[in-house]
Order: structure tokens, then C-alpha cells, then sequence
């Protein structure tokens, strides 16, 4: 426990940092989602007050947090997955290349088109291998020919590293994968339409260490192309893969910043106590 | 990583927006589209509900509104004999005042009187009958009897006769019309609510055909059926799902009770016949024979939603009064059960309410004889409400069918009580763990 | 009267053995024993060995008594009744039976000597009921003295009496479990005795794959079981047919209903339909079966024959002769009102199988961009598809045994048809034809029924075993 003199230190040096400029190690794009005040309630209970984030382009964003923050809400209300639940509500703007999501005229299926999203427990459908990361560019009419749609199946798996796990057996169950090749299938399956971001809630937290690992691997290979925000609750994991960290806290975005800062040099106390370990 | 370096999949990100764009006005109508099948089935479900019910009570609520007619009769002693009271025609006493009162007078072949006793229940007689053979003083004077007016007269009034009906093509003729229309003047008939229908059993005539025989009956069969049914389906489940071991035996019971709730009613009436009528003698067409037959028919369901309630109840009160010294029969007695009652009851009350309604199987138990009385003991012959519903159904007359719709009204009443019964326990007792 | 009377007598006594028992410990407890258990336990024991035996020998002469009597008064027919028929030997006895009780016999009229022989009989069986009864009282009394002594001298502080009590109640538990278990052995004992005794007289392959259904002629003595009356195939070309058109009806509307329920309505739509559906499902058949009998019939018999009229005359005059003569009883009808009934079956059972798909199957669809309807289309009935099919199946089991609507709707002819305007019988029907009014038990066309309802059996039984495996492997797949 830190004494008062020490925290009132540390937000002084916080306070000056404001100014400095920011200390990257990866330069950051500009940024692709950009997130201003958003407020999410369900029914009468505000889940999110007052979001504004931006993610950038080409870069890992994460969100941590503890449990119940709010973290997976933002999460959905870039896809707009949050429409599926009954009395939830979203006030604000989030601008994908500068467009607000939540705009009446954009249908969501085009949206979530352009937005793909993987989820924490491994969801294929219950169809084949080959047939799951064909569902996409089924129908959405990506693809023109049966010999295109299974060149997209083949990169999309061959991306995901799974191609060669897989590749003689595209006709059995997407469902008789491990665990880590399930959740290595949903993010083909993302992938195949060639979507601009994709969006992870805790896509490792069902996952053991060795599958995690290879997981986390191929996030780092797809930052390259996509903007990819990652919801976690493992900070380890946070620190590893991405570029850009924000921290949540009880529905509020406590401090945002380039992952190498806020994990050496928090300025808020709450951020600084949470990754130490103190709470959550 | 070794496959890294693969180039992106599809065209680039503008492409797949405009692939998408071009698709999604016959998506989006093929999504309207979808839904609206869903609306229509939903809206022809609820449709064919409201049509049947709609239709049954436009047959049937006119049963419960019936004709009736006072007559003052002079039982002439030339007559009727005070040795004989039984021999004389009282019939054609009513009908000769009502003709007297309309003016007619009787042909030789005595054809105006049959035309009149046409439209006269015989009830009128029969009332007079039994006046004058209790009191022979009454010989002599002039007596009022009230009785129905027959059936066809009463659908005559009640517009299901029209005279617009070519004469040939309806059971009362033109003169029998216009007598009606001056009875009805005369202020000798009165329209009102249907008593007869409620206080009385089954007959051959419809005016006087009622279903209170068919009430007692299923309550009486009901009674049989909630007395073996409830207590014998609450302590099998009970055993089955706190006190069974897991093993083959309890795995064959088990599937034997499922694939039971799904056996054709059908099958327990001939169950019923080769067992309690051919081998156990229990009386036939008997409610208790009844009873019996659809006890068994509603075990399996009693036992289906008993075990649900009990499911119910959280483990942990179980762990609670185990972890206090309580024996396992004292935890389930006095702890399980209690919490799980209102379940039981609740599927009690609506598998008795599905075996109220049940027919087949008491067809093959001797139930559709034509029974006039009350029942008085659950060993004598009777008649319950679905059944005789089917009765009337199959009899020919036009009025039989309005009052086959009347009692189906009594038979929907009976379950309606039920249900509601069922939920209102379910919502006071409701308890969320 | 008086075997009610011991009824009530006993459960008197059996009371006063409770109060007893308890007594005696709490007095034991008092003087400063340590008991095992509550004084209730105690006087529950002695309740139980007092009250049990005495009362089933009271309940087996209730049921079986009677007929003892009888089968005992009838083991030595005076001479005079020896030389009667069977028909009125059973009179006799009837009577005899019924003056000893002091009612009221037949009015069969009696010569002296037959007279005299029913008085003496009545008379036999008046001292052997007596005597029953009075043996049947003296044991009843023995067993209940005997097990309330043997259980008091059982009782001490120490005896384990909750032990005891819960196993007697473990005994009654099993009991009744083995109800559900007697009550199918009942069903299959009954159904292949009695079929067994059909095809002792009429082949079973004749049954099963002849082509002429008429029962009605095998009666007459001549024509006794001759080949072809009873064969079933009709019936089962019947079956099929209403049942095929109810499926029609119900799957799509009830799965259709189920999907929206399931997917797009909201909490409030479905508090509302849910209830309703609860409604039509709890409406007796028997009311279906007056429906339509009484209005869909004649609405779709006037329809028909309004378009017959239309085409008569024209290119299509065959098929308008046949339309103008259909009759109120068709397959159609009855297929279509169970079609109705079947539609809350459907919804319902379809309705739980899709809610048992996982929420986050849904969300990976939804999430890849397609719309709800690809979602339920390629994602949610796939993945449901076992389990609506064998919500199917039940529902086709359910089609197969419906009995009312058939009997009021379907009609009496046997037909080899798949015309759904024809008039068509069904397996149910003839049951239910064969069955009610009188029955001889020895005649090929009574016997009939039990055949048809052991074919019904079975095949309702392996589409239910079938139907529901599926549904609960299904289950156990999301679980």
C-alpha cells in the first residue's frame, strides 16, 4: 500500500506526462475505429458512461479490466452485437474510417460484413470444417465459383494456421476440433470474408497455455493487415500482443495509452493497482 | 507461423462492401419475408383457436337459452279415470287446451292434435300425469303446467327454422308455424335462461336432454382418477428421483414412464376391457371402471411433472437438512416435498384436466350407453361429459346438435376452472431459487 | 357392510396402537432411557404391523370373495340345472346368488323343482358367505392382535424404530413405482393375449398384408374367418393418409410458430402466445371431432362440390362429377382438424429443441453478418434438426393413435386409397367400432380390435422409443 505522499507523487508525474509526448515503441496508425461518448444501459442500469477511445489501424487494441467493467459491452457495441439484446441502448458515436456504426441507414449485416468478431468460448457451427469458413463468403455471394470459395477456404485456414492441421479432413465436423483448433477455426471463419477489423472477447480464456500461445501468435501475424481490438482479462496476455491498452473500470474508461506506458508507467492509481495486482 | 506470408483473401475492403451492398435489398427481403411466415403461423394458430372456440359457442350458447310454456289444462273426468290416472292420454289433454286456445278443433283422424302435440314436450304431459296420480282431487279442475315447448319449435323461435325454408325441407309446416306465432303472441311461451339443461340428465327428446348425469359422472370419475393417480404418481416419482439407486432397473422404469405418457388413449381402454371388465368384474360403464382406466392413463404425466418440481428444488436443502441428522426419508418428507408441492399440484390438476377431457378410451369401457339418471354410486352405470358429447353428436336430430356444442360449452367451463386453478397456485406459490 | 365395519374398527385400533407406542417410550424416556428414535417412529411401528396385514386380507375379500363363492357354488349344480344350458345355468346361479343377499332375482319363471333347487342354493350360499365373512373377521382380528403383540414386544428404548418405519415406507415407495412398470406388462399381457387369440383364427399374414377389410361379413357363421375379411392393410393406408395430411398441416405452421417464437418474438408476444397455444393443445379431441364433423366437413364438402358444379360441363366435366359428389366425411377433413391439434404439440416441442441451441452459435452467425433468418436457416435448425424430427416423430405417433376426430370425421369404409377427398377409415376407428355395443369374446370380429391394437401398440412405441432417444441425445449434445 503505497503512502498518500507516494500516490500524490505518482499523479503529479502523471499530470506532467499529459504533455509529454506519447512513448512508442510501434508507431501507431492513424486510427481506424474512433469511439466518442458512448453510453450503453440496460433497461433503467447504465453499463458504460461517457466512452471515447481510438483504436488504430494495422495494431492491437486491448481492452482489460476487471470482470463486470464493461470491457465486452464496448466490445459489442462496435459490431453492434448488442441490438440482439433485448432493452439494451447505445447513445453516442463510433466511427469505423469515419462512418458512425450506429447510423439508421447502415444495415448491420454489412457492418458485421466489415467487422468480424470471435468469441470467448469456440463457437464453429455444427457443420463441416470446410463448410464453416465458407459460411461467410456463402452468404455474403463472395465468392463467384466453387473453386474460388475453396481458394478463400484454403488462405483463410492456411492464415489461421490450422491448414495443415485440417486440410485432409475439410469434409469431418468443425466441432470434433481441440479447443485451440476450434477458436483457430471461428477466426478463419472471421477472416474468410476479408473483414477490415476483428474484434476478440477473451478469445483465449477457454483455452489451455500451449493453444493460447499459438493463438496469441496468430494475432501478432494479423495485426499486419487488420485492426483488431482484443478484449482479456489476463494482463500478461494484453502486454504481449498489443500495442495500445485500455482500461476499464466499473463502466468508465479509466486511461487509455500506448500498452508499454500504461503497463510501466500508469498515471491513474486505479490502473496502476489493478496491474499490480490489487484488485480484480 | 509458417503459412504467414499469404496475401489477403478476397478483393479488397471497398470490394466486399460493395458485394455486400449489391446483395442486401434481397437479403433484407428475404429476412421480411422469413418473419412474416413466422407471423402468419402464429396469427393462423391463434386464428383456427378463436374459429373453433367462436364456432362452439355460436352453436352452442343458444342451448342455454330455452322457450317454455304455460297451459292451463281442464282434466276432464270423462278423460281421465280416478281408477286409471295412468291410462289417459295427457298429452292430448295439453294439446287439445293449447288448440282450444288457438281455436282449432280436432279432425275425425285426429291429425290437428298430432300437429300440435308435434310442437308440445311431452314433459307437459308427464307433469300432469304425475300431479293427478299424486292428487286425484285434481280431477276435474283446471291445472297450469310449465314445461318446454319441443325441440324443433324452440329452434323455430330461436330463427334455425325459417320459413323462408321451403315447406318440404323443414320438420314443421306452415299452419305449425303460424300456431307458434300466436302462441308466442298470445303470451302463452316465455324465453329465458336454460335451467333444464343444467339440472337435467340425458334423454331421447332434446328439449328435455340436460347434462347433469354427465357433470356427476366425471366428477365422479375424476375423483377416482385424483384419489389412485395423485398419491400413487407423487410417491414414484419421489422414489425415483430421491431415493433410487442409478441402475438398469430404474432405467427401465424410467423409459417405460416416458414411452407410457406416450401410449394412444386408445390402448388403455382395451387395457381396461381385458383386464378390469374380463378378469377383475369392475362393474362396466362405471365411473369407478373409468377412473381406473384413466388413472393409469395419467400416471405417467402426474409422475413426469412431479419429478420436474422436484428437480426444482435446489441440492442444497437437501445438503442442509441431511447435514442437520435428518435420515433421507425425513429430508424428503419434510423439507423436499413441502417446496415442491405447488409443482405437484400444478401438474396434478393438469393432467386430471387433459383426463377430463379424454373420450376414446371410455368408449371401449361401455361409457356411451344411454344413461337418464343421475349416477348415485361410482359402481353404477354412467355417463361422463366428453362422452356425451359423442352421444350426441352421432343422434340425428338438428337440436341434439346445439346441445352437443351447449355441453362441450360446460365441458370447456369445467376445464377452464382447472387450468386456472393450476396457475393461479402456480403464480401464489411460485418460488425462485 | 360388515367388513366396513371392520375396516373402521381396525383403523380404530390401529390409532390406539400409535398412541401406545408412543406412550410407552415417552414414559421409558421419562424413567431415563436413551432411545434410538422419536417417540412417533415407535408408535408409527406398532400402527404398521397392527393395521397391514389385517387390512389387505380385508381388501382381498373385498375383491375376491364373491367370486370365490361363486366359482364354489357353481362346483356341484343340483341335478335339475345340470340338464340346462350354459345360458341359463349362468342365471341360475346369478339369481341364487342374488336372492342370498336378499335382492331382487331375474323374472326368469321357475318350475317347482328349479324352484325348489334355487331356494336350496340360496340358501348354500347365504351359509357360505356367512361363513366367510365370519372366517375371514376371526383372521382379520388374529393378524391384527398378532402383529400389534409381536411389535410391542419389539419396542424397547433402544429398537430402531425410524429404521423399520422407513423401510415399510421404502416398500410402498417401490410399490408404486412398479405401477408404471405393472401397467405396460397389463398393456402388452392384455393386447398379445387377446391377439393371440385372433390369430388362432385368422392368419397373421392374412391380417397384416391382406387387402379386404370387412368384418362385418366374417360374422355370419359360413363366411366364419374366411380369408381376406380381415385384412388391415386398408386401415393402414387410412392411417397414413389422415396422418399425412395433419403433418402437412401441423409441421410447417407449428415449426414455423415455434421459429418465430423462438427467434423473433419478444418477451411480451410470447407471454401472450404461449398461454393460447397452452389452450387449443388443452381442447379435448372430442371437441376437434365435433368441429369437424359439424363445420369444417360441410364447409370444405360445399366448397367442393361449388367448384364440381363449376367444372362440369367443361374440359375438366370428370373431375367436376367426382368434386360434386364428395361427402362430408374425407381424409381431408380429419387430417386437417388434427392438423390443428397437432400445431401446439409441434410449436411447443420445437419451441424447447431451438431454445436448447446454444445462444453463442447464434452470435458467431450473427456476428459473420447474416441475417436472423440465414442464421435459423443455416445455422440454428441444422443444428436443431435431430431434435425437430423427433418432435416430428412424436407428433406422428401422436397422429397415428388420435382417435375422436377420426371416428366423428374420418368415416367407416375401408378403401385403398390415397385420395385425401375419399372417405377413408383409420386403425382407431375400427377399435373403436368393433368395441363399443355389445361383445361376444369369442367372435373373430370382437378379437379383431385387439389385433389392430397391438399393431397400433407397437408402431406408436417404436416411433416414441425412436422419437424420443433422438430428442434426448440431442439434449445431452448441448448440455
Amino acid at each position: 500500500m503505497p503512502s498518500s505522499r507516494d500516490e500524490a507523487a505518482t499523479r503529479e508525474t502523471a499530470a506532467i506526462r499529459i504533455d509529454a509526448p506519447p512513448v512508442q515503441t510501434t508507431p501507431l496508425a492513424g486510427a481506424k475505429l474512433s469511439a466518442r461518448d458512448v453510453n450503453v444501459f440496460y433497461g433503467d442500469k447504465q453499463a458504460l458512461f461517457d466512452i471515447s477511445l481510438d483504436m488504430p489501424e494495422r495494431a492491437v487494441t486491448s481492452l482489460i479490466g476487471p470482470s463486470g467493467c464493461g470491457k465486452s459491452t464496448f466490445l459489442r457495441c462496435i459490431n453492434r452485437m448488442n441490438d440482439t439484446i433485448a432493452g439494451c441502448r447505445v447513445t453516442g458515436r463510433i466511427d469505423l474510417d469515419g462512418e458512425d456504426v450506429n447510423d439508421k441507414g447502415l444495415d448491420p449485416v454489412l457492418l458485421r460484413a466489415r467487422v468480424g468478431m470471435v468469441f470467448q468460448k469456440p463457437n464453429p457451427f455444427p457443420k463441416s470444417i470446410f463448410e464453416n469458413v465458407a459460411y461467410g463468403p456463402r452468404i455474403h455471394g463472395i465468392s463467384s465459383s466453387k473453386t474460388e470459395l475453396e481458394g478463400i477456404v484454403e488462405t483463410s485456414l492456411k492464415r489461421a494456421g490450422l491448414w495443415n492441421e485440417v486440410s485432409e479432413r475439410l469434409d469431418q465436423p468443425g466441432t470434433g476440433l481441440s479447443g485451440g483448433q476450434q477458436q483457430r477455426l471461428v477466426i478463419a471463419r472471421a477472416i474468410a470474408v476479408n473483414p477490415e477489423v476483428i474484434l476478440m472477447d477473451e478469445p483465449c480464456s477457454a483455452l489451455d497455455p500451449i493453444a493460447t500461445a499459438k493463438i496469441e501468435e496468430l494475432i501478432d501475424e494479423l495485426r499486419t493487415q487488420y485492426c483488431i481490438v482484443i478484449v482479456t482479462h489476463s494482463m500478461a496476455q494484453a502486454a504481449r500482443v498489443s500495442q495500445k491498452t485500455a482500461f476499464f473500470h466499473l463502466g468508465k474508461l479509466v486511461e487509455a495509452g500506448p500498452t508499454d506506458e500504461i503497463f510501466t508507467n500508469p498515471r491513474d492509481t486505479r490502473t496502476q493497482d489493478y496491474i499490480t495486482g490489487r484488485f480484480g | 507461423m509458417t503459412d504467414a506470408a499469404i496475401p489477403p483473401t478476397a478483393a479488397g475492403a471497398k470490394d466486399l462492401r460493395s458485394l455486400v451492398q449489391s446483395r442486401l435489398k434481397a437479403r433484407q427481403a428475404q429476412e421480411a419475408r422469413f418473419k412474416f411466415y413466422g407471423q402468419l403461423a402464429i396469427v393462423l394458430a391463434l386464428s383456427f383457436l378463436v374459429v373453433l372456440l367462436g364456432r362452439i359457442i355460436h352453436q352452442g350458447a343458444s342451448t342455454f337459452f330455452d322457450y317454455r310454456m304455460s297451459v292451463a289444462v281442464y282434466i276432464d273426468p270423462a278423460k281421465v279415470q280416478r281408477d286409471d290416472v295412468a291410462s289417459a292420454n295427457f298429452d292430448l289433454l295439453v294439446a287439445e287446451a293449447v288448440m282450444v286456445k288457438l281455436g282449432e278443433k280436432d279432425d275425425e283422424y285426429g291429425e290437428t292434435s298430432a300437429k300440435a302435440m308435434e310442437l308440445l314436450s311431452n314433459d307437459l304431459g308427464f307433469q300432469l300425469l304425475s300431479q293427478v296420480r299424486d292428487d286425484p282431487s285434481l280431477i276435474g279442475k283446471t291445472v297450469t303446467v310449465t314445461g318446454p315447448v319441443r325441440a324443433d319449435a324452440a329452434l323455430y323461435y330461436k330463427g334455425q327454422i325459417k320459413r323462408s325454408t321451403p315447406q318440404g325441407d323443414r320438420k314443421l309446416d306452415d299452419r305449425q308455424l303460424a300456431w307458434l306465432d300466436r302462441i308466442k303472441s298470445m303470451g302463452m311461451v316465455s324465453g329465458g335462461f336454460n335451467t333444464q339443461f343444467l339440472t337435467r340428465s340425458d334423454s331421447t327428446e332434446p328439449e328435455q336432454a340436460g347434462v347433469l348425469g354427465a357433470v356427476v359422472g366425471s366428477a365422479m370419475m375424476l375423483l377416482v382418477t385424483a384419489v389412485l393417480a395423485v398419491p400413487i404418481g407423487m410417491l414414484a416419482a419421489t422414489y425415483l428421483e430421491e431415493f433410487a439407486p442409478k441402475n438398469r432397473w430404474t432405467d427401465i422404469i424410467e423409459v417405460n414412464i416416458n414411452n407410457l405418457a406416450a401410449v394412444p388413449s386408445i390402448v388403455y381402454g382395451l387395457l381396461g376391457l381385458a383386464v378390469f371388465i374380463n378378469w377383475l368384474h369392475v362393474p362396466r360403464s362405471s365411473p369407478l371402471l373409468g377412473g381406473l382406466v384413466l388413472a393409469l392413463m395419467a400416471l405417467p404425466t402426474v409422475i413426469i411433472a412431479t419429478r420436474a418440481a422436484l428437480k426444482a428444488v435446489p441440492p442444497s436443502i437437501r445438503e442442509a437438512a441431511l447435514g442437520v441428522g435428518a435420515s433421507k426419508t425425513q429430508t424428503v418428507f419434510h423439507h423436499v416435498l413441502p417446496l415442491a408441492m405447488p409443482g405437484v399440484m400444478t401438474g396434478a390438476i393438469l393432467s386430471l384436466a387433459h383426463a377430463l377431457g379424454e373420450t376414446a378410451p371410455l368408449l371401449m369401457i361401455g361409457m356411451v350407453s344411454f344413461v337418464p339418471g343421475v349416477p348415485q354410486a361410482v359402481t353404477e352405470a354412467a355417463t361422463v361429459l366428453p362422452v356425451q358429447v359423442f352421444i350426441w353428436e352421432n343422434a340425428s336430430e338438428r337440436a341434439f346438435h346445439e346441445r352437443t356444442a351447449g355441453a362441450i360449452i360446460v365441458l370447456l367451463i369445467f376445464m377452464i376452472v382447472m387450468n386456472l386453478a393450476a396457475i393461479l397456485l402456480r403464480r401464489r406459490f411460485e418460488r425462485r431459487w | 357392510m360388515i367388513t366396513w365395519a371392520a375396516m373402521a374398527a381396525l383403523l380404530i385400533f390401529s390409532a390406539c396402537a400409535y398412541v401406545i407406542g408412543r406412550r410407552r417410550l415417552v414414559a421409558a424416556v421419562a424413567a431415563g432411557a436413551q432411545p434410538h428414535s422419536r417417540p412417533g417412529y415407535h408408535g408409527a411401528y406398532l400402527t404398521l404391523w397392527a393395521a397391514v396385514p389385517a387390512l389387505l386380507l380385508l381388501l382381498v375379500h373385498i375383491g375376491f370373495s364373491s367370486r370365490i363363492e361363486a366359482a364354489l357354488l357353481q362346483a356341484e349344480a343340483p341335478a335339475v340345472v345340470r340338464t340346462m344350458d350354459a345360458q341359463q345355468q349362468r342365471v341360475f346361479f346369478d339369481d341364487a346368488i342374488s336372492l342370498s343377499q336378499g335382492q331382487t332375482r331375474s323374472e326368469t319363471t321357475y318350475d317347482a323343482a328349479v324352484q325348489a333347487a334355487l331356494d336350496a342354493k340360496a340358501a348354500e350360499a347365504r351359509r357360505l358367505d356367512q361363513g366367510v365373512r365370519l372366517t375371514v373377521l376371526v383372521l382379520a382380528v388374529v393378524l391384527a392382535a398378532g402383529g400389534f403383540l409381536i411389535a410391542l414386544r419389539r419396542l424397547a428404548p433402544d429398537f430402531r424404530a425410524r429404521n423399520r418405519v422407513e423401510g415399510w415406507t421404502a416398500a410402498l415407495f417401490i410399490a408404486c413405482s412398479v405401477v408404471a412398470v405393472l401397467t405396460t406388462a397389463g398393456i402388452v399381457a392384455s393386447l398379445a393375449f387377446e391377439s393371440w387369440r385372433f390369430f388362432q383364427m385368422v392368419s397373421p399374414i392374412d391380417f397384416l398384408f391382406g387387402t379386404d377389410w370387412d368384418p362385418q361379413i366374417a360374422m355370419r357363421a359360413d363366411q366364419y374367418a374366411s380369408k381376406g375379411a380381415f385384412g388391415a392393410v386398408p386401415l393402414f393406408v387410412g392411417t397414413f393418409l389422415v396422418m399425412l395430411v395433419a403433418m402437412v398441416v401441423a409441421a410447417p405452421i407449428g415449426l414455423f410458430a415455434a421459429i418465430y417464437l423462438a427467434e423473433y418474438a419478444g418477451g411480451w408476444t410470447r407471454a401472450v402466445v404461449k398461454p393460447l397455444l397452452e389452450v387449443l393443445a388443452g381442447v379435448p379431441t372430442v371437441v376437434y371431432g365435433f368441429f369437424a364433423a359439424l363445420t369444417v366437413g360441410p364447409l370444405f364438402r360445399a366448397g367442393f362440390n361449388a367448384i364440381g358444379a363449376q367444372l362440369i360441363g367443361g374440359p375438366l366435366n370428370e373431375l367436376g362429377v367426382y368434386l360434386g359428389q364428395v361427402q362430408n366425411q374425407m381424409a381431408l377433413v380429419a387430417g386437417a382438424v388434427m392438423g390443428i391439434m397437432l400445431i401446439p404439440f409441434v410449436c411447443s416441442l420445437s419451441d424447447d429443441i431451438l431454445n436448447a441451441v446454444p445462444q453463442s452459435l447464434r452470435d458467431g452467425s450473427l456476428a459473420m453478418g447474416a441475417t436472423k433468418s440465414e442464421t435459423v436457416k443455416k445455422v440454428v435448425l441444422p443444428a436443431a434438426l435431430p431434435g425437430v424430427m423427433g418432435a416430428l416423430l412424436l407428433a406422428v405417433s401422436r397422429a397415428v393413435g388420435e382417435t375422436m376426430i377420426v371416428t366423428m370425421a374420418a368415416g367407416l369404409q375401408a378403401r385403398m386409397t390415397l385420395n385425401p377427398l375419399d372417405s377413408v377409415t383409420t386403425v382407431t376407428v375400427q377399435i373403436v367400432t368393433l368395441l363399443t355395443g355389445d361383445q361376444e369374446f369369442d367372435s373373430a370380429k370382437t378379437l379383431s380390435a385387439f389385433g389392430l391394437g397391438l399393431t397400433l401398440f407397437a408402431v406408436t412405441l417404436a416411433l416414441n422409443i425412436v422419437a424420443l432417444r433422438i430428442v434426448q441425445k440431442y439434449r445431452e449434445q448441448y448440455d
